[in-house]
């Protein structure tokens, strides 16, 4: 195996000295992002290498459009992207003992006839900038509770744009199973934020 | 009055719905069933915001500039479906 070639910290802070030090920073982001969306922390840890390493190439280049961060992540986006889409590579999932506790979850929602166990709190809207941060602190937080399968799976559709016919053929799922996920992605995400920020800020 | 949609069921049509076009009778069946229930309403435009949420996310896009933000978020392929 070879070892990838780290991207020295130097070399970044010269041919784009307005993110400097902050390539440790700008890489946990990015790693972050890709654990989430990718099998494994191997494949993750190469493909934001090989982001850092174009955005250290084009770094000169880039002039100020985007922010270098935001810049990074479309690269990295990409990289991902043409990861799941080379024909080389099977990504089969399994739906782990978690993904099936979160079912049962789901469906606790629910009274046996299928109605609403619960009120409802309309969300409120985020006006400020501060506000913006929080409601997007408590998703990423809801986002990092899902179990692993399910939130490849929604980080896929909603990341990435992949269809729940792409998804299917890239994971080895139907697209029955599919779209089960994505629900329970999405109802467990939905009552994690009414927790974590509809409840708190509910009028009643 | 059984095909009516249960509130499990409609929320399982309104996630489908953001990755999917609806056929004639889930759309129907759905509408209907929003038509008389306040939470599913509720529900179907928190569905909608957790995409944008999470775009935002994973896009990185500028939290002190709303415009920047707003213009730099794709919204993923998906046919109207609802």
């Amino acid at each position: 195996m070879q070892q990838p070639m780290p991207v020295p910290a130097h070399r970044l802070a010269e041919s784009a000295p307005e993110i400097g030090g902050d390539i440790d920073v700008l890489r946990d982001r990015l790693l972050r992002h890709a654990r989430q969306a990718l099998p494994d922390a191997a494949t993750a840890e190469d493909l934001v290498q090989d982001t850092l390493v174009d955005v250290l190439e084009g770094a000169a280049r880039h002039r100020g459009e985007a922010s270098l961060r935001t810049w990074a992540t479309a690269i990295l986006k990409h990289k991902v992207a043409d990861w799941y889409r080379s024909p080389a590579r099977r990504h089969r999932v399994s739906l782990e003992a978690e993904d099936e506790r979160l079912a049962q979850a789901v469906e606790g929602d629910f009274d046996e006839a299928g109605a609403w166990r619960g009120a409802i709190p309309t969300w409120q809207q985020p006006e400020q900038a501060e506000e913006r941060r929080q409601m997007r602190g408590a998703i990423e937080a809801c986002l990092d509770r899902l179990p692993l399968q399910t939130g490849r799976v929604f980080v896929l559709r909603e990341w990435l744009g992949f269809g729940t016919d792409e998804i299917g053929s890239r994971l080895g799922l139907s697209a029955d199973n599919v779209r089960q996920i994505l629900h329970r992605a999405r109802m467990a995400l939905r009552g994690c934020m009414q927790q974590r920020w509809a409840g708190p800020r509910a009028p009643s | 009055m059984t095909l009516m949609p249960s509130c499990l069921e409609a929320s399982r049509l309104l996630s489908r719905a953001l990755d999917e076009p609806l056929g004639l009778l889930d759309q129907a069946l759905l509408r209907v069933h929003l038509s008389m229930c306040r939470r599913c309403t509720e529900v179907e435009r928190q569905l909608g915001s957790l995409g944008n949420l999470t775009r935002d996310v994973f896009e990185d896009d500028d939290l002190d500039d709303p415009v920047a933000a707003a213009a730099s978020r794709p919204k993923p392929s998906s046919p109207d479906g609802a």
